[in-house]
């Protein structure tokens, strides 16, 4: 008997594809274990809530989707979200062991924490995509969006204007990211 | 398979558990037909022969995502195929659908029928490798187990003590690289 008489291919096949889609799928659940991780971390700080959650909940979004789809996107989550620690560490370590809580002089020091932490993590990033031999900017912009949203997670504590300083200080830093990269293209 | 299918579908295997879209057809073509045979050797029945490579064909797309390319493609989509056979025969057992020879070969109770059908699968599975092992390898463990009609070659028995561990030496590393697990 032919398997063809039994199942059609064109119907084991996307019975398979199916398979395939919805095991990437719950591999990429599965690795998103440290998301739940950097919430609980960003969670102790005094940040308003709605907006550190909201980041998080983008960040988780973002991780399983970027781990699904695969390929150069797949393999930025990592690397983002170890970038996205700094944003995410130094304005609630400035915030914790500074004792400056924003809303007062203190506001002027966590903007710069977050700035800082996102230019850190935008040459981390970087750095990481000049090793890369294909699919540079698809890396930094993948591994970028995860980084911005784990600290956006932490640089809550400042409220929208540390989100954006934050912002500010990753595009700065991507800037000799892909200056360097044409170059090394060159 | 041939080598070059093989090295094929390690590299398609990988793109595939990268996420690579476009590595899913290669794979399903060269796997499909393969799983199929492999089935058809473990299940006397075509129709559960092809229910069981179907759905290993599942399993493996299942969990493609999760293939470390360090591994040997073709092995561990042989290993999730023979789970997926000894998995149907034990449905079939317990449906009482597979004839196992004369009533009173029969042992008592589901688990005596377990055991008795998944040491005759194992045992199908092993004596396919035998026959793939060189033929000294092949003696040498036929008479090492006793088995009906085989001969110890006329050699020392230091030698003979030697050739039979490496006859099983060799035997192990077949069914390793062909099921994944010993």
């Amino acid at each position: 008997m032919e398997w063809s008489e039994t199942v059609p291919a064109a119907l084991l096949a996307r019975r398979a594809r199916r398979a395939y889609e919805i095991g990437r799928l719950r591999f990429a659940v599965g690795r998103a274990w440290p998301v739940p991780v950097v919430g609980a971390a960003a969670c102790t700080g005094c940040g308003p809530a709605g907006e550190t959650l909201a980041a998080l909940a983008a960040l988780a979004l973002l991780a399983v989707g970027l781990r699904w789809r695969g390929g150069v996107a797949g393999s930025g989550v990592n690397p983002g979200l170890l970038a996205g620690l700094l944003p995410l560490a130094l304005p609630m370590g400035v915030v914790r062991l500074g004792g400056f809580c924003p809303g007062g002089s203190g506001l002027a020091v966590c903007l710069a924490a977050c700035a800082a932490g996102g230019l850190l993590a935008s040459l981390l990033l970087g750095w990481r995509a000049l090793s890369l031999d294909a699919g540079r900017p698809l890396f930094l912009i993948c591994s970028g969006a995860v980084a911005a949203c784990a600290g956006a997670a932490g640089c809550a504590v400042a409220g929208m204007p540390g989100i954006a300083a934050m912002a500010a200080g990753l595009a700065a830093g991507a800037a000799p990211a892909v200056a360097l990269g044409r170059l090394a293209a060159r | 398979m041939e080598r070059g299918e093989r090295d094929r579908l390690q590299a398609m295997m990988i793109r595939l558990a990268d996420g690579d879209r476009s590595a899913f057809h290669p794979v399903f073509e060269l796997l499909w037909p393969l799983l199929r045979r492999f089935a058809a050797r473990l299940l006397p029945r075509a129709e559960d022969a092809d229910d069981a490579a179907q759905q290993a064909l599942i399993n493996i797309f299942s969990r493609a995502a999760a293939f470390d390319p360090r591994r040997d493609a073709l092995s561990w989509a042989l290993g999730i195929a023979f789970h997926e056979c000894r998995t149907q025969r034990r449905r079939l057992s317990r449906r009482r659908e597979i004839p196992l020879g004369a009533p009173d070969e029969l042992p008592s109770g589901l688990d005596g029928m377990e055991s008795l059908l998944a040491a005759r699968l194992q045992s199908q599975a092993v004596l396919e490798l035998l026959g793939e092992l060189r033929p000294a390898d092949r003696e040498a463990v036929l008479a090492a187990v006793g088995a009906e009609g085989s001969t110890r070659p006329a050699i020392g028995a230091a030698a003979y003590r030697k050739r039979v561990q490496r006859a099983f030496a060799r035997l192990r590393r077949a069914w390793r690289q062909r099921h994944g697990v010993v």
